[in-house]
């Protein structure tokens, strides 16, 4: 008979994590990359199997886990699930976002209750969502989509990154729960440097000014457009007469290209599952 | 002819948003929209692009096959065909758990969210197509049956509402008193297996 009562660790025990006394966000790492080169991630769907439809992201780890931190995110989706029966007459799906970062997700420990910032990442994430999936064919029934947040960057902007990661792997989860989309989403992230660099999916503490974006690429429609950090909004004097474009369009641009670079490892990340089973099917066919 | 040279053409895997063939070539089915930024006809999930030519029409209908580790996600419509089995039932009306729906080929197909509690209702009125105001709930259907319905309405927030007027639908399996299985008998009745008892029900024309 186990003891229900009360919570006892687990048995083998663990061992806590030790962060040094000064926290790592003030030693920004140096970027290794070109400006406009992407970190490499891993996105694989169907990993939750009781879900409709799951997807696990995770950006490469740093060398040291003491210096600065990745992003591990795993969503899940539920539904199309009839309504509460409190709930009104619909003629469309309703989409409802929850997001959650783990208790050990950053250096300093998160609360187990939802605050307000968890809140407006899961709102920007269902504006972000909502936008590609046909709701109309989903009369009376809700979709809802859980986030978890299991590492995340540290640093003034790392939700912005949380955010892009969120809705990549939102989508493909959305994609692996075999809800009809108009198009898959893509979040991008792009920065201005301390020398006014535009640089593609900046590190944590590597840029002054960042813009997240949620973006759909064979539509070329931007679905959620997050800023933070000052950028110039006014042309400057040269490039008044030649239609040029301000730091901010810049900056939003070169997001987009992020989320197009985004997208190849997206259809990749998707598809696998049918290509897996059609290559399974095949040796069948051949035995 | 025009048909065979495009599946030469449709590639093996599609994904959400990607533009397989343009409007000329086919009507779009299951699984697919016509994008109103290009024009052309758009898959809406991950799957296998098929195109069928029905009998009569003039362009073959594209269609998009989930992958089969995936439960289909696709919800009762109005004028579709339901499986479904009764949980309660008062004078006026029968109240139904939604199981599945039925394709075209008859094969009843899973219903998106399993057995989450799609509910339909099953009214005196709509219990058959003769004699409708004299029909009786108790005797037309009772609770544990499945029957075959077909969808008149999307209903209020949580019921479909049903209907099983007509000679196809109606109850297809269901249990006697006793528990044994029962047979169709007639359009109104149905014959115990074992003990030949015979009960009312208003029975679907077997396929």
């Amino acid at each position: 008979m186990t003891d229900r009562r009360r919570n006892n660790g687990p048995s083998e025990g663990t061992l806590p994590i030790f962060y040094p006394d000064e926290p790592a966000t003030t030693l920004p790492a140096p970027r290794d990359r070109q400006p406009d080169e992407l970190r490499k991630f891993f996105l694989k769907t169907s990993l939750t199997p009781p879900a409709s439809g799951s997807s696990y992201l995770e950006l490469p780890s740093p060398p040291s886990p003491t210096q600065q931190s990745t992003l591990k995110l795993a969503v899940t989706v539920t539904g199309p699930r009839p309504l509460p029966h409190s709930a009104p007459f619909a003629p469309q799906a309703r989409l409802t976002t929850e997001l959650k970062y783990a208790p050990f997700a950053a250096q300093k420990r998160r609360g187990y209750i939802r605050d307000g910032g968890e809140r407006e990442l899961a709102t920007m994430i269902t504006t972000a969502l909502v936008r590609s999936i046909v709701l109309e064919r989903y009369p009376k029934s809700s979709i809802e989509i859980m986030v978890t947040v299991l590492d995340c960057e540290d640093g003034p902007h790392g939700d912005v990154g949380v955010l892009s990661g969120a809705i990549t792997a939102g989508s493909a989860a959305l994609a692996d729960a075999g809800v009809e989309c108009v198009d898959l989403v893509c979040g991008g992230v792009a920065g201005l440097d301390g020398n006014g660099r535009v640089v593609l999916d900046p590190g944590p503490g590597e840029c002054t000014a960042v813009v997240g974006v949620g973006y759909l690429a064979a539509r070329d429609e931007m679905t959620v457009l997050w800023t933070r950090g000052g950028m110039s909004v006014e042309l400057e004097e040269d490039q008044m007469d030649i239609g040029g474009e301000t730091e901010m369009e810049r900056v939003i641009q070169a997001a987009c290209k992020a989320a197009r670079e985004v997208r190849k490892v997206l259809n990749e990340a998707v598809a696998e599952k049918l290509v897996v089973e059609l290559e399974e099917k095949e040796n069948a066919m051949r035995e | 002819m025009a048909a065979s040279t495009e599946i030469s053409q449709l590639p093996t895997i599609v994904l959400p948003g990607q533009s397989i063939v343009p409007t000329t070539a086919a009507v779009p089915g299951p699984g697919t929209l016509v994008s109103s930024v290009t024009g052309s006809i758009h898959s809406t999930i991950l799957g296998t692009p098929k195109l069928t030519t029905e009998v009569g029409a003039a362009l073959p209908k594209l269609s998009i096959e989930p992958p089969s580790a995936a439960a289909p996600l696709k919800l009762p419509d109005v004028g579709d065909n339901v499986y479904a089995r009764v949980t309660k039932i008062s004078r006026l009306e029968a109240r139904l758990e939604v199981l599945g729906t039925e394709d075209a080929s008859g094969g009843g197909i899973g219903l998106a969210g399993g057995s989450e509690g799609w509910g339909g209702v099953l009214r005196k009125l709509d219990l058959r197509e003769r004699d409708r105001d004299r029909a009786e709930v108790g005797k037309c259907v009772r609770v544990g049956d499945i029957v075959r319905a077909k969808v008149i309405s999307l209903g209020d927030q949580s019921n479909y509402f049903l209907s099983t007027a007509g000679n196809s639908l109606g109850v297809v399996v269901a249990r006697a008193e006793n528990g044994e299985l029962m047979a169709p008998r007639s359009w109104k009745d149905m014959v115990g297996l074992r003990s030949g008892c015979i009960e009312e029900r208003k029975v679907a024309k077997p396929l």
